[in-house]
């Protein structure tokens, strides 16, 4: 086979093609250039070469239907097909010396862009511009390309084959977007993880459009089309894409919207049994016509620690309660977070408040805690007033300690205090007095799967024979987790999953894997509990987008679901299967920072945001609270 | 035993579910002018796609010179000469283009030939493809199918489109270029007219089976009509061999094939007074086979 003859055929075949591509992509960088000219600053192009190599993606398209055309042609196929030809060779020789072609439409404008700028731009080129703008239309322009021509040898009909093609590449560009495929294992080495997805595709869609445009020209598969049943096809395309985008986005739906009053803290939302109280001072009741606040009490009440009734020399609020001459204080749990005990007529809380000094000038000063007692706080109509103080300090075991780290868990009338990595165990049946039971020392546990999370890994059973062995799981794992990177969150809720009598629990990874983990307890002795991993949910590129402003972590599990949220996004997870984690609902509020998020006892989310006025840039207004009212989604 | 240029043995093949080739089996001797018959649709050309290679059958297998088509495709297109019915050649190129543009694939393409047969065919090697005319088009594919001097050329109703004047050119340049040279021509089409000077093996296809294949004169003589006046006691569905009955007033016309003098006698005694034996061109012999009713009518 003479190889000279077919380059020569091939450029034949595609060079009026080439010559009005090229036109048409110098058309913008030229006229941009003569105007520069005009204007006195010299003949080059600037933004407009950027302009014009984004169609160059579109004009690859087209010179892929050109160059196998006609060739394809079923009378004309039957011709050259009949001669002893290669046909895997010939392909292949026709693949190249269009993709040539295509990239010498992208390299033109560049190149003039690139020659322009030195000879008659003052300020030379922009290496930005070749480092980040040029690599991504060429690559896109590889794949468009790839595509048409695949498209091409199957559908031969050039402006179908096109359409089909150019539909297919947006189709796989918008797919990582929607689609929670793991391409990590094999890009994230290479580069940045959100545009792993990108490279793999499109790497691989050249290369599997080369392949099948091969295969499909050997064995003479092509398909007859009309314009109706393509018209279907795209129908359906849209309609996966749109059904994709629902099931990532957007989806959960708004029931109630109310701007509520603010006061101090991050507008939490505790449990009071079965009951929800916001910032401490209302019920929040949920009916058919949505949710109202009720007072706790009688009146307006303000909630303890922080008051009004006066303010220091620096203007800050006095402590209202019990504190320690000569110390800073730090509660657990912060930002106006409680633990509340329902007791009938009467509503506790319970709090860990540690008591620190400070030795040495900030930001190189010293903190000593000492003292660290466990309180109980009764509500008396207009305030909460502490009732009953445990000094609990030899949970300190380390006297110097830098640090104090605190969890909380209320089981019927038995509560756990931790406090680094000590416990005591109360009883709480009158909360208005706390009865000592139990005390350990240094018994718990931080634990964390190693970097190859699907290794084996333990967590200390607490040692607590009070509860039964299901709750000194679900106990063990909920106030070791995390424990020693930040305050537990779990002191009204769990991030355990029992289901089929199966315990699992979950990770969301942003720095090692980017999805969320479900773990399986898979046996346990007098000591540990023995833990494996068990499958995930990676995050798309979408939810990573809507994500950025703030990790996700896990806030709680409850009925079979796993909600997370980081400052501007809500997701709810299906976790009940122990083989896939399936998303359920995705809420997003771009300008809001959500502060807290409660789940009501008919399963309706509540979530309390702040409307953060920075976000619009306009500083005369303050903040403002909104409560929505959430449709879980099933 | 003659020597074979092309063996076809059991070939089937389906497209998606429609069936439309269902074991065809067909010798083609070496040196032959092998006429390939059948109506449109029957799967002539299906056949002689798969014969190229071009297409894979469910089963069965293509035997060109010896070398099995699908196993060694390039090495057999290498030795045959083809020409598709209705095909279409790049336009833009001229003719002398187009001649060295094939010529590439062939390592024995004999471009002396390739001239003289330009010059015979009237070929203006400076124009361009697309400004000839159908039998220059036609002339031209003939060219290149026959350039590189192969041993076997498969004609796909070649003259598919041709006015009757370039359809008998056509046929003339064929005979003068290849029945002399001793090269083996497979010549598919529907016209019957147009095979029955040149073939001297005939081969007819019917949905998707092979139901005659016999040398042309052999065909003739072995298929006869007969006129007669049947006997009310005579009963025909039992005769061997009827291809097609037709009553024409108290006469019937049966059409027979593989005739003998056994099978006169028979007939003449089912007739009332003697009966007249009419010998069929291709046209008519080709019509009773695929038509014919095999006595059906008479039966009932």
């Amino acid at each position: 086979m003479r190889v000279s003859g077919i380059i020569h055929q091939q450029i034949c075949q595609i060079k009026w093609h080439l010559l009005a591509c090229l036109g048409l992509i110098m058309v913008l960088p030229v006229e941009e250039a003569v105007v520069n000219l005009r204007a006195g600053d010299g003949f080059f192009s600037d933004g407009m070469t950027l302009v014009a190599i984004i169609f160059g993606p579109l004009l690859a398209g087209l010179i892929a239907c050109a160059n196998v055309q006609g060739d394809l042609n079923e009378k004309r196929y039957i011709f050259w097909r009949s001669k002893p030809a290669n046909v895997k060779f010939l392909i292949t020789l026709k693949f190249i010396i269009g993709l040539v072609a295509s990239l010498l439409i992208i390299a033109c404008p560049v190149v003039f862009h690139f020659v322009s700028n030195i000879i008659w731009n003052e300020e030379g080129i922009d290496k930005w511009f070749f480092k980040f703008y040029v690599p991504l239309p060429i690559l896109i322009a590889i794949m468009t390309y790839s595509l048409c021509f695949a498209c091409n040898v199957l559908v031969r009909k050039t402006a179908r084959a096109w359409l089909i093609g150019m539909l297919t590449g947006c189709f796989l560009l918008v797919l990582p977007f929607m689609l929670p495929l793991d391409f990590k294992d094999f890009v994230s080495d290479v580069m940045i993880w959100s545009w792993g997805p990108y490279l793999a595709i499109m790497l691989i869609t050249p290369a599997a459009a080369f392949v099948f445009a091969l295969y499909a020209a050997k064995h003479d598969w092509h398909l007859k089309t009309n314009l109706k049943s393509l018209l279907w096809a795209g129908a359906g395309l849209v309609f996966i894409l749109m059904m994709l985008f629902s099931s990532q986005v957007a989806n959960i739906k708004v029931l109630q919207e109310k701007e509520i009053e603010f006061d101090f803290g991050q507008g939490s939302l505790n449990y009071a049994g079965s009951r929800v109280v916001y910032q401490g001072d209302s019920y929040i009741d949920d009916d058919k016509d949505g949710f109202s606040l009720q007072k706790i009490g009688s009146g307006n009440v303000r909630a303890y620690p922080y008051s009004n009734i006066g303010t220091d020399s620096a203007g800050h609020r006095i402590h209202y309660g019990p504190s320690v001459a000569g110390y800073s204080e730090e509660i657990y749990p912060r930002h106006g977070n409680r633990l509340y005990k329902d007791a009938g007529n009467e509503i506790f809380f319970f709090s860990i408040h540690a008591y620190y000094r400070s030795e040495g000038q900030p930001p190189l000063h010293k903190r000593f805690y000492e003292k660290v007692y466990l309180r109980s706080y009764k509500h008396t109509g207009n305030n909460w007033m502490p009732v009953c103080e445990l000094d609990i300090s030899d949970c300190f075991t380390n006297k110097i300690s830098p640090y104090f780290r605190a969890a909380m868990r209320l089981i019927d009338n038995r509560l756990i205090a931790c406090v680094n990595n000590s416990y005591v165990l109360v009883d709480v049946t009158n909360p208005g007095e706390l009865k000592l039971i139990d005390k350990k020392l240094d018994v718990l546990q931080r634990f964390r799967p190693s970097k190859d999370r699907k290794k084996e890994f333990s967590i200390p059973l607490v040692p607590i024979e009070e509860f039964g062995l299901e709750e000194r799981i679900r106990l063990s794992i909920d106030l070791n987790y995390n424990f020693n990177y930040g305050d537990n969150e779990f002191y009204d809720s769990s991030i355990v999953d029992i289901h089929d009598d199966k315990l699992a629990f979950f990770f969301i990874d942003f720095l090692d894997y980017d999805d969320v983990a479900r773990f399986d307890v898979i046996r346990w002795d007098d000591e540990k509990i023995y833990c494996k991993y068990s499958n995930s949910r990676p995050f798309t590129i979408l939810e990573s987008v809507t994500g950025a402003p703030g990790r996700f972590s896990p806030k709680f599990v409850k009925n079979g679901k796993l909600y997370c949220h980081n400052s501007n996004t809500l997701m709810v997870f299906d976790i009940r299967s122990n083989r896939r984690i399936r998303k359920l609902g995705h809420f997003v509020r771009m300008d809001y920072d959500i502060q807290d998020m409660a789940v009501l006892e008919d399963g309706n989310i509540l979530l309390c945001v702040r409307w953060d006025p920075e976000f619009i840039r306009d500083r005369s207004n303050e903040d403002k609270y909104y409560l929505y009212l959430l449709k879980n989604p099933e | 035993m003659t020597e074979s240029a092309i063996t076809i043995e059991g070939l089937h093949f389906s497209y998606g579910k429609k069936q439309v080739l269902k074991g065809v089996d067909l010798e083609v001797p070496k040196g032959s002018i092998f006429g390939f018959l059948g109506r449109n649709g029957t799967g002539k050309t299906t056949t002689i796609k798969t014969l190229l290679g071009l297409q894979k059958p469910r089963s069965g297998r293509c035997i060109i010179g010896g070398l099995d088509s699908f196993t060694e495709t390039l090495e057999v297109r290498r030795r045959i000469g083809f020409m598709a019915e209705d095909q279409q050649m790049y336009g833009w190129m001229t003719i002398s283009r187009i001649i060295k543009w094939v010529a590439g694939f062939y390592p024995g393409w004999d471009y002396k030939f390739a001239d003289e047969l330009a010059d015979m065919l009237g070929l203006p090697k400076n124009t361009k493809v697309k400004a000839l005319s159908k039998g220059q088009n036609s002339s031209l594919a003939l060219l290149l199918a026959l350039g590189h001097r192969p041993d076997i050329v498969i004609l796909d109703d070649p003259t598919l489109g041709l006015d009757p004047i370039a359809r008998k050119d056509f046929l003339r340049h064929v005979i003068e270029l290849l029945q002399s040279n001793g090269v083996t021509v497979f010549f598919s089409s529907h016209l019957l007219y147009e095979i029955e000077p040149v073939a001297d093996h005939i081969a007819i296809l019917d949905k998707g089976v092979i139901i005659k294949a016999s040398r042309t004169e052999q065909l003739r003589e072995s298929v006869r009509k007969f006129v007669l006046t049947p006997k009310p006691e005579a009963n025909f569905s039992e005769f061997a061999g009827i291809l097609d009955v037709l009553k024409v007033g108290g006469n019937v016309s049966i059409t027979v094939e593989d005739c003998d003098d056994e099978k006169r006698t028979q007939l003449k005694g089912m007739s009332t007074n003697g009966m007249t034996e009419v010998a069929l061109n291709l046209d008519e012999i080709f019509e009773a086979y695929v038509i014919g009713n095999r006595g059906r009518e008479l039966s009932v």
